[in-house]
């Protein structure tokens, strides 16, 4: 059965694909099956993985920030 | 080892010749061939009796209407080690079977599920094309990690003879076989392996109708198999990717009805960024499946998806709110390949 809609699922999947890939090239190269291109992919996973998380990580806070600063100036007004 | 491929066929003059043609040049051959006619009406037994010795054909006494019922029967003769289970539409590529034994060989393995790819016909199969590619290099992919392979496809299984004729028993209470049967396996705890270069071609529908009645049946099949392996799983996998599948399919399904009438605005503005989404997806498809004309299928693609969640959610209503259980087998039409 296919998924009906092109969703979150699917989103959520190449997260653990990408996260499943990394882990066995890191297994393969721990088990000194290593070749260039190998480690080349697992480098390129492992940015990729940071970029997606840093990504997130800035958006998270900058929201944060910005509810803070509407949350001081809200404060501001009701106290005048 | 032995190798056999069980083949159920009803009215398969337009495709059986190229499917038994295909499982015939097999690098490794198959040591038996064992073709099921569910007495059919047009001309496939007497093509089929042209392969003389090469194929083992039976007849069903009358017709059943029902797939897992000719596969049933057919296992009765099979003799081999190993069987593959495929369609009479579909044709195997030429390693097929040599990538089968070679995954069977690891005894741990009860079953394989090999990589189904859409026969090239018009925009409805590109768009089936590019639910294939997205769902077999993303979501099953995904499910391998998981450990939980969400279905082993009718047209591209393998499994152990003889654990599956002693332990798997065929229930013919569903529509979709081939989910039934995966189901229980993890149930049991069996192994199933994900195989992207076993590789096959089967021939997908190729109107709007035919389209939907398959839709209809797929989903019917998947909310009957919901509903029957209901309990609790044991496995962690298979419970996060049930409960991920079902659920976002229905909530996603009902937004994408509901959102134009609660606010058109903020409606029009998630569709273009869900059309953005689908064209990177698509993009992927055509690059992983070396098929260009995915892209001039997007629009049609995109069309699809709301027909396909309209589906989604008259099968909910059908099978689970009304309880109405429909078991009538839905076969498409078929053009020469």
């Amino acid at each position: 059965m296919i998924p009906p809609l092109l969703g979150p699922s699917t989103l959520i999947h190449v997260f653990i694909v990408i996260i499943g890939k990394t882990a066995n090239y890191a297994k393969q190269i721990l088990k000194k099956k290593k070749n260039g291109a190998k480690i080349i992919s697992l480098i390129i996973m492992l940015s990729v993985l940071l970029l997606i998380f840093g990504f997130f990580y800035y958006a998270i806070r900058s929201s944060v920030k910005s509810d803070k600063s509407n949350l001081n100036i809200m404060q501001n007004l009701l106290a005048n | 080892m032995k190798i056999s491929i069980l083949i159920p066929c009803y009215n398969e003059e337009l495709t059986i010749k190229r499917c038994i043609y295909s499982c015939i040049n097999q690098s490794r051959p198959a040591d038996e061939i064992v073709v099921v006619n569910d007495s059919s009406t047009d001309k496939t037994v007497s093509i089929l009796k042209r392969f003389g010795s090469q194929i083992r054909l039976v007849h069903t006494i009358k017709n059943t209407g029902n797939k897992s019922h000719v596969q049933e029967y057919g296992l009765k003769f099979v003799t081999g080690d190993v069987f593959i289970t495929t369609d009479g539409d579909t044709i195997l590529e030429k390693d097929f079977v040599s990538i089968i034994e070679k995954d069977m060989r690891d005894s741990s393995v009860f079953a394989v599920a090999g990589y189904v790819r859409s026969l090239k016909y018009n925009w409805i199969t590109s768009c089936r094309a590019i639910d294939y590619a997205i769902s077999q290099n993303i979501d099953k992919l995904a499910q391998h990690y998981l450990n939980f392979i969400f279905v082993i496809p009718g047209a591209a299984g393998a499994f152990r003879t003889e654990i599956f004729r002693n332990k798997i028993l065929f229930t013919h209470d569903t529509l979709t076989e081939d989910l039934d049967f995966t189901y229980r396996l993890h149930k049991m705890g069996y192994k199933i392996k994900y195989n992207r270069k076993a590789i096959c071609y089967t021939q997908d529908p190729s109107t709007l109708k035919s389209y939907v009645n398959q839709m209809r049946r797929w989903f019917a099949g998947g909310w009957q198999n919901f509903l029957k392996h209901f309990n609790i799983p044991e496995k962690p996998g298979m419970a996060f990717e049930l409960s991920l599948i079902y659920l976002e399919g229905l909530v996603f399904s009902v937004l994408a009805f509901i959102m134009p009438i609660i606010n058109l605005y903020l409606s029009v503005r998630i569709f273009l960024i869900y059309c953005f989404i689908i064209f990177i997806f698509v993009i992927f498809g055509a690059f992983k499946e070396k098929r260009p004309d995915f892209i001039f299928a997007l629009p049609g693609y995109i069309l699809l998806k709301y027909i396909n969640a309209w589906i989604f959610l008259e099968q909910f209503f059908q099978e689970v709110i009304l309880g109405r259980k429909n078991l009538n087998w839905f076969k498409p039409g078929r053009v020469k390949i």
